[in-house]
Order: C-alpha cells, then structure tokens, then sequence
C-alpha cells in the first residue's frame, strides 16, 4: 500500500482547496461576495473543524484504519456500500474538476477551441499520474505549491502600487445571512474532507494536527486572495468572471506585462494533482469491490467516464449547474463525512476478523 | 485487433538470445603430463598466434611459461620469474612438487600469484596478462601477474573538465582505476570487490564502496542486479546500466556515470555503490539522484556563494534549454499578448518573410543543428573544425538571409545549445524533451507545454533508484540535505555532519552494514 | 504486449492533437491592432483599426523605427463583434487586440452610451485591462488615423502622450480598468480623458484636453484640466506633478509636488452628511519668478504654502461644483467612504444618494508643506 506524509497529503489538499477558489464561476454560487466573503472564511475555519469531529471521534480508536476499511470492519454488506458510494462521489469530483476546467480555459485562454481536446488531453496525463503512483503525485505537489506560493506573492507585488482600501467594507453591510451563507456555501464546496477520511490508512503521522494545519492554510490563502483582489482590482473583479485572473492579468513585473500565463500554468498544474487524487480514490474505492489485480483496467474506464461525462456535461452546461448545486447543498459531503461514519457506528460489527479488501 | 497485432510479432523471426556453449574441453582440468596440456592448449585456441610458450628445465624438471604476446612486460618477467626460476638452486634431480614448493614459498615469482586447475582459467589468467607455469607431473598451473599491455595514459577527462581540482581521470585498465581510488581514500573501509560479467568477455567489473557507510541492503541489491545480467560481452559500462536502473520508463537516469576518481569518492563517502568496469574510463554510480545532475567537483573548490550562483544558472539552464523553443513556439503562435511590443514587432516583422509556420521553423533549425553537433563529434578533428565554421555560416547567416528562418529562432536556438552544455550529463534527456516540446508547444500552446511539464515531473517523482526517490531532498522535502542542493553552503557546514543516501526523506534503504 | 499497448495508447494521443483541434494563427495572419476607434452613427458602430505592419529597412530581420509601419482599416457593424468581424474579412487577418494600448470613443459614441462601446473590449481576452480609454473630442477615427511620426507606430506616440500625463497628472485615471470599475459601482460616474488632435509645425500631434464627465454610462459633459487637477488633489494623488501658484505683488512660484494623500471620513452632522478631507502635500520650491527679481528664502516658505492651499481650495471647489454639485455625480469615490464609514446610513439612502451628496457639506484641511528650495542661495 503506498504510503505519503502527513504533509504531502495536506498540501495536495490544500491544493485542491485552491483551485476551487481559482476557478469559481459567478452563476453558480451563491455565496458571499466581496468583503463579506472574508468574514465568511472564519465561519468555514468552525464549520470544517465541527463537522469532522464526530469522524475523527470514531475513528479515533481506530488506528491507522480509514472510513472503508472499517466499514468492512463493521460489514461486508457495508464495506462494500462504502465502498462503492466513495467511488461514485470521487468520480463525479474528478468529472467536475475537468468540466471546471474546460469551462475555464475556452472561456478565458483559449475561446475559439473545442472543448474535447482540453478534456481528453487533461484527463488522460491525470490517468498517468495516479498509474504512476501516489507518491509521484504528492512529491509533485511540494514542487506546485513552492510554484503557486511563488506566483501569488509575485503577483501581489507586482500589484502593489494599485492598492487601495477604500474597497473593504463592513461584512455585515448586507446583513448577517450572506455571511453565514457564504461560509456554508465554502464548506459545502470542501469534498477535501471526505478526503482526509479516506486516506487514513496511507498517511504516516499525526492527522488532526495536519488537518488543523490544512484549515488555518485554506483560510489564510482565501483571506488573502479576497483581500488582494478587492483592495487592487475592486469592483473590476465583479465584471470579470474570472476574478483571479484578471487580477493576474493586470500585474506587471519588470518586462513582462502580464501574469495570466503564469496563472494559467500554476492552475493547470493544481488542477491535475486534484484530478489525479480524486482518481486515485475512486480506482482504490473500486478495487475494494473488482479486487487489486485490475487496477489498470479500472482506471482506464474511470478515464473513459471521465471523459464522456466531461464532454456531455460542458456541452449541457445546464446539467452541470444542476450538478453543481446539487454539490452545493452539503448533501454528498455531509452524507460522506457525517452520516456515513454514524451508521456505520450503528452496525454491530463482526465477530471474526476480516481481510481487508 | 491486439490478437492479430501480437500474431504478427510473434511470426517475425527472432534470434533468442543463446548464451555461448563453452568450447569442448575448455572447462576440464588440467593433466600431470606437460606435452598433453600443450597439445590441449594449441587445440583449444585454435594454435593462436599471440600464444607464445617456452619449455624451460628447472631442477630437472620440465617446465612451460606461456604468455599472450604483448600483454606481459618483458622486462619484469624476465626480472622476477625468469632470473629466479634459471637461479633457482635446485638439484638436477628435484621432483616437480619441490619445483611446485619453490614457486609457493620460496620465490617470490610475482606478487598477484595464483593457483589454477582448468583450461578456461587458464585463459582467463593468460588473457589478463598473467605469466603462466607448467609444470611437468603437476595437473595445475601457477599463473603471475606482470601486465605490461599498452593503454592509454592517465589524463584530464574529456566529459568532466573542471577549473580547479584533479586533472585525473579513470583509464581503461580497471586497476590503475583501482590504484587511484585508494590513494585518495587511505581507509581499510574502502573495499573493492571484483566479479566478472559478460558470458565471453567475461569482463572483470569492480564494486567500490565504503563498508562503515554503505548500506547492507543497497549493496546487496547491486551485487544482485549485476550477476542477474545475463550479456554476451561487457565492453562498456552503459551495457550494465538498465540493470541497474528501477522504476517507471524515463527519459532520465538513474545511475550515474563519472570518469573523475574524486567524484567517485565523494560519492561512495555518501553510502553510495560504485562499479567499475575493465576497458572502460566511465564507472558507474548508484544511486544517482536528480539534483546531482547539476553538481561538480567545481562546486565544492569554489567559495559558496558563487557556488550557489552557479547551481542556481544550472537549474535555470535546464530549463531554458528545454522550454526556451517550446515555449517561444507556443507564445507567438497561440498567445502572442504575452509579448512585450517591441519584442513583438520584431518577431512579427521576422515572420513576414518566412515560409514555414514557428514549429517547423523550430524543428527544423534544431534537427540541423543536433546534425552538426553530432558530426562534428564524430568526425576526426581538422574536419571537425570546419563543420563548426560552416554550421555557423550555414545556419547562423545564409537561413536568415534567404529568408528560411527567422533571426529570433538562431538566438533562441543559440541559447538553447549554450545551455544544454551547461548540464551534459543530461544531454541526452535534453535533447528528446526539447523536441517533445517544440511539438507539444507548436499544437496545443502554453497548455501543451504545461501538461508536458506536469507529465515530466510527475514521471521523475516517481522514480526511485535503488529505493531513494530521484527528487529527494527536495521532495519529499528535508531541510538538512538541502543545504547542498540549491546553495552550497560552506564547508565549515557541510563537514559538521555527513549525509548518507539512506537518511535522506523517503529512502527505503535501511542503514545495516555488511 | 504491455508495452505494445502503451505504445499504440501514446501513439494516438500524440496524434489527437495533430487533428488540429487547437486553431493555430501564424503572425503574419494577425492583424497586430495598435490602437481601435469607436464611433457610433447612424445606429451603426464604425471601428477604426490601427495595425502595425512592418516597413523594412531592406533587412528581413528588422523594420524601419523612422517609418510609420501601420496600416488602418475601416469597417462598421450593428454590434462591434460584426464590425470586428467586417475588419477581419476584409484585411484577410484575424483582428488581435493583444498588443493594443488605445482605445478611442468618439463623442457621439460616449454621449450615446459609452458602456456599449466598453463592454466588448472589457470581455475581450487579449486586451490588458489597463489598455488607455479616451473620449475624442469629434471623431475617434480622426485620432486612431493620425500619422503622428513619433515611436515605431503612431499610436505608440498617443500611449506617450497618456503615459505622460498620467504620470504628471494631467489625467486622472484613464485605463480600462478603472473606468470599468467605477461604472460598475451602481454609481455610474466616471470622469475619462479627452484627447484631441492639434498640428504642431505642420505635423499631427495629440493631446490630452481634460476629460469628459460619464453619469449613467453617458457623456453629459466635459471638464477642464483644472476640474480634473481639482479631482486629482480631492483623491490624494497629486505627487510628481508640477504646480504654479500667483504670489500677490511677488510674482509667481513653481512647486514640485514630492508626496500627496488625501483622507475622508464622512460622518453626520444633525442628519446631514459632511465630509471631512485631510489632504496633505509635500513639495518642493523650484522656481521663483519676480519682477524684482527675489531669491528662494526662507521668508517667502509661509506665502507660498499659503498660496497654494488657495489654490488648492479652488481647484477642488471647481471640481466639486461641475460634477457633484452640477450633475449629481459621485466621481470622488464619496459613495465608497459614506459604504465604509456609515453602512447603516449608506443601506437607508441607497436609492437616494445623488440627492443625498448634493446637499452634503464638506471640511477641508489642506496641509501644505514646502520641504526643499533648491540649492540657489541668496547673493547677500
């Protein structure tokens, strides 16, 4: 079984987390905007740690075990459940990541080119990555995050003359309610977490204390790219649906006058680690049901789902924003990580000791 | 179709690899009578011409010396075995195992002195240079070591040259390699352990290592991997390096060569394994990890900041030489916003004229080029001189003149090459990945290039030579190591503590001594 | 077998994009757009191109910097996309807005709508969005044809011209950005450049001619350079600019701007709402010009600090009366400080905020002082 970090799995997902936020799309949410946004990141900071409590609880005893081994721990029937319901919910994040993407990069970058090439393309170097292993994408991840940490601070230097404060208002300004929403809304979007309860049995350390770190890092990131964009690019940001990149657009350092391509690199890079994770876990979730011996097989028809899905839902985009609200809800995450965990508490577990899958 | 593809493979005829069925007789033993192992002798080298023997009578009894002519010096044959063996002071009526008793322990015939039983040693040592003995009534022969073959001098690598430090490099005799390597490490730890490869050539190849720092599994592994080779000939180290290489299929090494002794060393005081290999100058190093790509022995002669300039242009140099086209291509075909405007105009203006599109241009102008470097390598030097001076005319004047291609295209390719030397041990990596990105950039922009990069750094990430990932220290990050990766920081530091490849982050090599 | 399957998998991928699924432009099939004129009649938008096209010096290698290497096309449509479009068939060259620094509005374009002609380039993905946005003072064609022999093409010599006046503020604000951003605020006022068209020794030249007031995404009038100086001092961005202030019966000095800020509080004062502004500047004395020919001293410091917060005073009352006073437009971010400050206040007069400014009260407090003189000592 491979093995990673604490820390290289908390920087994936921080990775992960980021991208969310460099690719939101207006229309599809809605959340706190503006200054209230950055009150609503500390409700996300509480929401994320309470709502992960209960699982940590029950798995506390459990050590070194993840949610479908110990449901296979608990039952067959379950395990197997588990097993399968993982799979489906990291598939259709993996799917929405490649839409997200290909929305992205023919609405900003490249607006006269067909969606297939982007979603075939992507996909199939995010399959290399989980057929290579998850160690080469965790390594991966500490050279992306040194290149994202790196980028953002170049672009917010390059910015600084244009700041201005004038642009951050009181977040209660609109009332208390788009705040709690927006924070709500901010955690709904964190499948991450159903991620960090998954991974258990890969990860050598202490993983409350990297969860911990994980949060506070998501927060300081998002704090201070709200920050940025609303004290440089103001209410320009509100005309542009891509608020990020066009603040990476406007940045100019010594010769080079704009940043976007920058962005635009970084970006694609997180959004293949993000991928390649949520791939890693649906081909182990579905190992556990078809057995480890066709690990390949499986993941070529994750790849070819992915694709096919990918193409329909960017050519419907319609069906997407259903999708996308749907996730938006909570549901998915909170039947993941809250009641999945609880009903597995319920199940009287089994006598004999089970194989793991 | 895969069923009709694999019919088809299969159907072509293929020559498996046989090892050679050794020669009839060659693996007996040896007989009391002296005349018959002569006869077997001539019999089983076809009478050779280099075969020289000479029947000598030492205390009466009838004795052989053979040697292969030209691999034996005259001079210290005839100084230690021949002047001995005619003054030996035995009687006339001396038995061959008082003859035998003579050679063991009282003469001193040759300090490399070894017994042997078979015909096939017999050669082996013949063909090492060895002196060999006869004796009549005795069903073995003694074999003294007095090489006097011709080779090339000790002088300053050719791959590896340097400003300052050693101007030394390996020579094709494996020994004199030896003898270099222990003059720099006065240590009983250092330890040599010879093998022979190659079914028949039977090479002799060399382990080197620190036995107080190598790791017991490590060096377990390599002697492993190396009797597991199954060759015909060993005639160069590269033919042991995909033995000694794991992990996914890349573009880049996982085991290191040098032809310096210091480098040699500084690597086996780290834990790792080297191999030597007889007839070649370059040995082998294990493992080889990615950031050493970007060392030399240079770097640790210089003060430390201008060291860590240095290692900084390296890493900035590769990726230069391998973005620099791919990118320019995909720049000013898919996103030329991203130009500044004066830079623009010239390349705009420059594309004016030209027939073919960026990526041709670019493919083009590099295949010329790599056709050049590669002639003037192998053409002797007077000529080689000249493809230098036309390559510059040719590609440098004459294509951008006649409007074939653009003069941004000779300054990016001019800074690619400049660059790739920067870093030759990755040369042949360089060169593929340029071309892929060229390609890439020229069909699918600066998205192309950035699955191209993900893709090539994901595959390095993944490797892992001999148990040690390739990109360690850097990721998995470990602050220590790092001291000498990205900066070189003094050696007051860097002496304070040695680093041993087992202790690096994510090493699966566990630190037993042999 | 295994290899072979990845063999043939790697074959086909490299091949897709070999399908020329990515649309591929060469250079020379751009346009390369320097600088783009809207104007709007007869229902119709009327664009004007300026691309650059490279007159050689003979070399295949360089252009001719002394030329004036642009083309310019004309086209019109009933949207921009159509007249983009127009251009496009016409040129045989895909229109690229990469490279562009100017975007010029005519007048009849602004005082129709400017948002309309503004929209298309604020989505445009190749435009910088710090490209210049001006008003012209007839027809953006005529500013966009110039050919004005200054830099490598005409509008290179424009961008100076708006660089320059930025940077010495003669122009307050003037980028896309910024003019998008203040439309955007739900306050829809915004003061943008005027240029025009002069000769100069026979030769054209452009320059910047104040700027024109934009109050619900339409030109409703123009402002003098002293109105938009008076905005500039109003927003605390006055440094690197110059300054000439009358001494009575002494003659007049020239000031250096060094360093400005400016900063508001608004608050209330028995339900009306007042504006304190701090406005604070750091110049230096370069130039005394006196009939009586008197020297930079010590003495004249006091005179011409207090000189120049008159003036100040003025310029800013200037402002103040032509667009919030005259128009009811909220150009000096009040409605920004009145959101920041007094939110409550702000979220019971929202819709109400033109009458709310107009009968607003403001304090000024203008600090100015003179740090340097020069290294002139006086000759007694």
């Amino acid at each position: 079984m491979p093995q990673i970090t604490v820390s290289q799995f908390f920087i994936m997902l921080f990775l992960c987390r980021s991208f969310s936020f460099f690719t939101i799309v207006p229309g599809l949410r809605e959340s706190a905007s503006g200054s209230a946004g950055l009150a609503s990141l500390v409700l996300f900071v509480v929401f994320s740690v309470l709502i992960m409590l209960p699982s940590f609880l029950i798995l506390r005893r459990q050590k070194g075990v993840g949610l479908i081994e110990f449901a296979y721990q608990r039952s067959q029937g379950a395990g197997f459940a588990c097993a399968t319901l993982f799979a489906l919910l990291a598939l259709s994040v993996a799917i929405d990541n490649v839409v997200h993407f290909a929305v992205f990069i023919t609405s900003a970058v490249y607006p006269n080119d067909s969606n297939v090439i982007f979603v075939v393309l992507f996909t199939l170097v995010a399959l290399y990555m989980v057929y290579l292993g998850l160690e080469s994408t965790a390594r991966f991840s500490g050279l992306a995050l040194i290149l994202l940490l790196g980028s953002l601070v170049m672009i917010v230097l390059s910015l600084a003359r244009e700041f201005d404060t004038v642009g951050l208002i009181s977040p209660f300004l609109g009332g208390v309610r788009p705040v709690v929403q927006g924070g709500a809304v901010t955690v709904n979007e964190s499948s991450e977490l159903m991620l960090v309860l998954l991974f258990i049995p890969y990860l050598k350390g202490n993983v409350k204390k990297g969860f911990l770190w994980w949060v506070l890092g998501v927060f300081a990131l998002l704090e201070g790219m709200i920050f940025v964009t609303l004290c440089t690019v103001g209410q320009y940001a509100v005309t542009q649906s891509y608020p990020l990149y066009a603040v990476a657009k406007m940045a100019r350092l010594f010769y080079f006058q704009r940043m976007d391509a920058v962005h635009m690199v970084i970006w694609t890079m997180i959004g293949l680690i993000k991928s390649a994770l949520y791939l890693f876990i649906a081909q182990r979730c579905l190992c556990f049901l078809f057995g480890a011996k066709r690990k390949n097989t499986i993941l070529l028809a994750l790849g070819g789902i992915t694709i096919l899905c990918s193409l329909l839902l960017a050519h419907y985009f319609t069906a997407y924003q259903a999708l996308y609200n749907f996730t938006l809800t909570g549901i998915p995450l909170y039947v993941a990580v809250l009641l999945v965990p609880v009903l597995l508490i319920l199940i009287p577990g089994r006598r004999r000791k089970e194989d793991k899958a | 179709m895969f069923s009709f593809l694999k019919k088809k493979v299969r159907q072509e005829k293929r020559r498996e690899y046989q090892p050679p069925s050794p020669v009839p007789g060659e693996n007996e033993r040896l007989v009391a009578s002296l005349s018959d192992n002569m006869i077997k002798i001539r019999g089983l080298c076809g009478n050779s011409s280099d075969l020289t023997d000479r029947r000598i009578a030492v205390g009466g009894v009838e004795m052989a010396v053979l040697i292969s002519e030209g691999m034996v010096s005259l001079a210290t044959f005839s100084e230690i075995m021949a002047e001995p063996l005619m003054n030996s002071g035995l009687g006339p009526d001396s038995t061959p195992q008082e003859v035998l008793q003579f050679t063991r322990t009282l003469s001193l015939l040759g300090m490399d002195q070894k017994e042997f039983y078979t015909y096939a040693e017999l050669f082996t040592f013949l063909d090492s240079g060895f002196a060999v003995l006869l004796i009549e009534g005795e069903a073995l022969g003694v074999a003294c070591g007095m090489q006097g073959f011709s080779f090339r001098s000790i002088s300053e690598p050719s791959s590896e040259v340097n400003v300052r430090g050693s101007r030394e490099g390996f020579v094709e005799p494996m020994r004199i390699n030896m003898t270099m390597i222990r003059r720099r490490i006065k240590s009983p730890a250092l330890r040599f352990e010879i093998m022979s490869c190659g079914v028949r050539s039977k090479t002799d190849i060399c382990l080197v290592y620190m036995s107080d720092t190598v790791s017991g599994s490590l060096l377990d592994k390599v002697r492993g991997r190396l009797r597991s080779a199954k060759l015909d000939v060993v005639l160069e180290s590269g033919y042991l390096e995909p033995f000694l290489e794991e992990g996914p299929l890349s573009l880049f090494p996982g085991v290191g060569t040098t032809e310096r002794p210091d480098t040699l060393v500084a690597k086996i005081c780290e834990g790792r394994v080297a191999v030597l290999v007889d007839g070649t100058p370059f040995a082998l190093i294990t493992p080889y990890l990615f950031n050493e790509n970007f060392q030399s022995i240079d770097d640790y002669t210089h003060r430390p900041y201008y060291a860590t300039f240095i290692r900084f242009l390296k890493y900035a140099a590769f990726f230069l030489t391998i973005l620099l086209p791919g990118a320019y291509v995909a720049l000013a075909t898919f996103d030329p916003e991203l130009f500044p405007n004066a830079l623009l105009f010239n390349i705009a203006t420059s594309e004016e004229s030209t027939p073919f599109p960026l990526m041709f241009e670019a493919l083009i102008i590099h295949f010329i080029y790599e056709l050049m470097r590669e002639a003037g390598l192998r053409l002797p030097r007077p000529i080689g001189h000249a493809v230098s001076i036309v390559g510059a005319l040719v590609i440098g004047d004459a294509a951008v003149t006649a409007g074939l291609i653009g003069a941004p295209m000779v300054m990016v390719v001019a800074v690619t090459a400049i660059s790739s030397f920067v870093i030759p041990t990755l040369y042949q990596s360089i060169t593929v990945l340029r071309f892929a990105f060229i390609l890439i950039g020229g069909t699918l922009g600066v998205f192309g290039i950035t699955l191209g990069l993900t893709a090539m750094l994901c595959n390095l990430c993944a490797k892992r030579p001999m148990g040690i990932p390739e990109t360690a220290p850097a990721s998995p990050f470990s602050a220590y190591p790092m001291r000498d990766i990205f900066t070189r920081v003094s050696w007051r530091t860097l002496g304070q503590q040695q680093l041993q490849v087992q202790d690096l982050p994510g090493s699966e090599v566990d630190d037993s001594r042999q | 077998m295994k290899r072979l399957s990845l063999l043939i998998a790697l074959v086909l991928s490299l091949s897709l994009p070999l399908c020329g699924c990515m649309e591929t432009i060469r250079l020379k099939d751009r346009a390369i757009v320097q600088a783009v004129g809207v104007d709007y009649e007869d229902q119709k938008f009327q664009l004007t191109f300026q691309y650059f096209v490279p007159s050689g010096s003979g070399g295949q290698t360089a252009f001719d910097a002394s030329e004036l290497n642009n083309n310019i096309i004309r086209s019109e449509g009933d949207t921009i996309t159509e007249a983009v479009s127009e251009a496009t068939r016409k040129e045989g060259k895909q229109i690229f807005f990469g490279s562009n620094k100017i975007i010029v509005i005519g007048k009849a374009m602004a005082e129709e709508n400017l948002k309309k002609a503004v929209d298309y380039f604020n989505a445009n993905h190749q435009l910088h969005p710090s490209v210049y946005l001006m008003i012209a003072e007839e027809s953006a064609s005529k500013i966009v044809t110039a050919q004005i022999s200054r830099g490598i093409v005409p509008a290179s010599a424009i961008e100076q011209v708006a660089d320059n006046a930025m940077n010495h503020r003669h122009m307050n604000g003037g980028r896309m950005v910024d003019v998008v951003s203040k439309l955007e605020t739900g306050h829809d006022s915004v003061d943008v450049p005027m240029v025009k068209l002069s000769q100069q020794s026979g030769k054209p030249e452009v320059e910047i001619d104040g700027g024109a007031l934009i109050k619900k995404d339409k030109m409703v009038d123009t402002l003098t350079e002293q109105e938009i100086q008076g905005i500039i001092w109003f927003l605390g961005k006055m440094e690197d600019a110059t300054m000439t202030v009358s001494l009575p019966e002494k003659g007049s000095a020239a000031l250096e701007i060094l360093e400005c800020s400016s900063r508001m509080k608004p608050r209330l004062e028995e339900g009306r709402l007042v504006f304190d502004v701090k406005i604070r500047c750091d110049s230096a004395l370069r130039e005394l010009i006196s009939d009586e020919g008197g020297d930079i001293t010590q003495e004249i410091v006091p005179l011409v600090q207090q000189m120049q917060e008159r003036k100040i005073r003025q310029l800013i009352n200037l402002a103040l009366n032509k667009t919030l006073r005259g128009h009811g437009a909220d150009i000096l971010r009040l409605t920004d400080h009145v959101k920041k400050y007094l939110p409550n206040y702000y979220n019971e007069h929202r819709d109400n905020l033109e009458a709310m400014f107009e009968n607003s009260g403001f304090n000024f407090e203008i600090v100015c002082n003179i740090s340097r003189m020069g290294l002139e000592a006086s000759g007694n």
